[in-house]
C-alpha cells in the first residue's frame, strides 16, 4: 500500500491515511479479506504517531470498508463490493460537498440522487 | 505492473536430459537382477534396520517392481517439476537436472549393493549392510550429479536464456512530504506445515511410545516454520526493509544509497534461487515465499540482487527507484 503525506498540507494526517488507504483499496491492491500494513509498521516507515495511523484505520472502519479487531490488525471488509464503494465514496462526498454549497438540504440531495437513478440505463 | 513476458520454452533435450538418468537406471537395475537371477534367494533382503541388520524381505520380481516404480514415478515428478520451473528460465535448473541425476544414481547402486549382497546366499535371515556400501551408494550418488551437471552444460550451452528486461519506473510523487509503500508477504504452505507440526507436538499425549523431547522438537520446529512464513516489506525513506511479522529481528535491508534500481518482475525459486525460504546465491539473495511477482532490488557496489516475493511489487520497485534518485533530499 503506497501513502504519501504531506505534514505542511492543512487536510489532518490521519485523514490523509485514510485517503491513501483507500485509494488502495479501491485500485483493488487489496482483495476483501486481505490485511492492510500493521499500524505500527507505516507509523515508523512515515515518522508520524501510531494513533494518527490508527485514526485513519478507524476512519475506513466507520466507512465499512475495513474491519478492526485487536490482535488481528486492519482487515479489508469481506463483501464484494469494497473496492468499488471506497472507489465511490470521494465521489459521493464530492456530490454531497457541492450539493451543499448550493443550499440543498438532505431530502432533497435524496431526492436528486433517487432521480438519476430513475434515468432507464 | 508486473513484468510477465512469454513463458520461456523449455528445449525439449533438456526434458529429455532430465527424464533420462532415471529410464536408463531402472534399465540397469533390471539388467543386473536379470544376469544373477539363479543366484538370488528366494526372499531378498531388502530393508537394514539402524544397526545394519536385514529387517525386511521380498521377492526379487516384487523389488524389481518396488523399484522400477519408485524410480519411474519419482522420475516423471521429478522431470516435471524440472520442466515447470524452467520455463521461467534461470541458472538453477542444470542444478535440479543434476540432483534428479544424483538421485536416480543413489537409488541404483543401493538396488545394485543390496543384489550384490543377496547374490549367492541361500536364505537372506542374518544378511546386513556393511557401513561402507552406504558409503559408496552416495560416492555413486555423487559422481551421477556432476555428470548430470557436466551434460546439461554442454548439451544446452545457451541455458539459461538471459531475463526478460523491463525498464525500471518511477513515480510522479510530489516532493514536500513522505511517502511510504508497506505489504505483508506470506508462504501459506510454510504456514500450514508449521501449524501441522504443532499439532504433532500433542501425539505424545495418545502414542505413549513417542518420546517427549520429539513433541518439544516438533513444538519448537512448528513455531519457527510459522514465525518465518509471514515478513513485512517496507519501502521508505529509509530504503527497503523486510522484517520478519510481528518480531523486531532478523531484518534484511537495502538502505537507499546502496539502491542502483529496483523492478518488478517475476521470480523463478528453484531455478534461480535454488529453493524457497531466505537463499543465498552467488549473485543474488532473497527471501522467496512462492514463484511470480517480487520486487527485485540490484544493489550498487557488489552488483547483487535482492528479490522478495510480494504483491504490488510494481508500485514498490517505483517507489523505491524515486526515493533512491531523490536521496539527498529524503534523507
Amino acid at each position: 500500500m503506497l501513502l504519501h503525506i504531506d505534514p505542511g498540507s492543512p487536510v489532518p494526517l490521519g485523514d490523509q491515511v485514510a485517503a491513501a488507504a483507500r485509494a488502495a483499496i479501491a485500485s483493488g491492491g487489496f482483495a476483501p479479506g486481505d490485511r492492510l500494513p500493521a499500524a505500527r509498521t507505516l507509523a515508523d516507515s512515515l515518522g508520524v504517531n501510531v494513533h494518527t495511523v490508527l485514526r485513519g484505520y478507524q476512519r475506513l472502519r466507520d466507512e465499512g470498508l475495513i474491519e478492526l479487531r485487536r490482535g488481528r490488525g486492519a482487515v479489508v471488509a469481506r463483501t464484494d463490493t469494497v473496492s468499488s464503494r471506497a472507489a465511490l465514496l470521494p465521489h459521493a462526498r464530492a456530490l454531497v460537498a457541492e450539493a451543499r454549497s448550493h443550499g440543498l438540504d438532505e431530502q432533497e440531495i435524496l431526492a436528486l440522487v433517487r432521480e438519476a437513478l430513475a434515468e432507464p440505463v | 505492473m508486473t513484468a510477465t513476458g512469454p513463458p520461456y520454452r523449455v528445449p525439449r533435450r533438456l526434458v529429455a536430459l532430465v527424464a533420462l538418468p532415471f529410464v536408463v537406471t531402472t534399465a540397469v537395475v533390471a539388467a543386473v537382477q536379470a544376469g544373477m537371477r539363479d543366484r538370488l534367494p528366494a526372499e531378498l533382503a531388502v530393508h537394514f534396520g539402524p544397526g545394519g541388520a536385514a529387517d525386511r524381505f521380498e521377492t526379487p520380481g516384487r523389488f524389481l517392481v518396488t523399484m522400477a516404480a519408485m524410480l519411474l514415478l519419482g522420475g516423471a515428478a521429478w522431470t516435471v517439476m524440472a520442466a515447470r520451473s524452467g520455463r521461467g528460465g534461470g541458472s538453477g535448473t542444470g542444478v535440479v537436472a543434476a540432483v534428479g541425476w544424483g538421485l536416480a544414481a543413489f537409488l541404483g547402486a543401493i538396488a545394485v549393493l543390496v543384489l550384490h549382497l543377496n547374490a549367492g546366499t541361500a536364505r537372506a535371515d542374518g544378511l546386513s549392510l556393511p557401513l561402507w556400501h552406504l558409503g559408496v551408494a552416495f560416492a555413486v550418488g555423487l559422481a551421477g550429479g556432476l555428470l548430470g551437471y557436466a551434460l546439461v552444460r554442454k548439451t544446452v550451452p545457451d541455458w539459461p536464456p538471459s531475463q526478460d528486461v523491463t525498464a525500471p519506473e518511477w513515480l510522479d510523487l510530489p516532493r514536500q512530504g513522505r511517502a511510504g509503500w508497506a505489504r505483508r508477504t506470506q508462504s501459506v504452505p510454510m504456514l500450514l506445515g508449521g501449524f501441522v507440526m504443532m499439532a504433532g507436538a500433542l501425539a505424545p499425549l495418545v502414542v505413549s511410545t513417542m518420546p517427549w523431547w520429539a513433541a518439544i522438537v516438533l513444538l519448537l520446529g512448528g513455531l519457527l516454520l510459522v514465525l518465518m512464513a509471514q515478513a513485512d516489506v517496507v519501502v521508505d525513506r529509509r530504503g527497503l526493509t523486510v522484517r520478519l511479522s510481528g518480531l523486531p529481528w532478523p531484518r534484511l535491508s537495502v538502505p537507499l544509497d546502496r539502491v542502483a534500481t529496483a523492478r518488478a518482475r517475476p521470480v523463478n525459486p528453484l531455478g534461480e534461487f535454488g529453493g524457497w525460504g531466505y537463499r543465498v546465491m552467488p549473485k543474488r539473495s532473497g527471501l522467496i515465499y512462492r514463484s511470480g511477482e517480487a520486487l527485485v532490488v540490484r544493489r550498487t557496489g557488489d552488483g547483487r540482487e535482492f528479490a522478495v516475493t510480494v504483491d504490488d511489487a510494481g508500485t514498490a520497485a517505483a517507489l523505491l527507484n524515486t526515493l533512491a534518485e531523490r536521496r539527498p533530499e529524503t534523507r
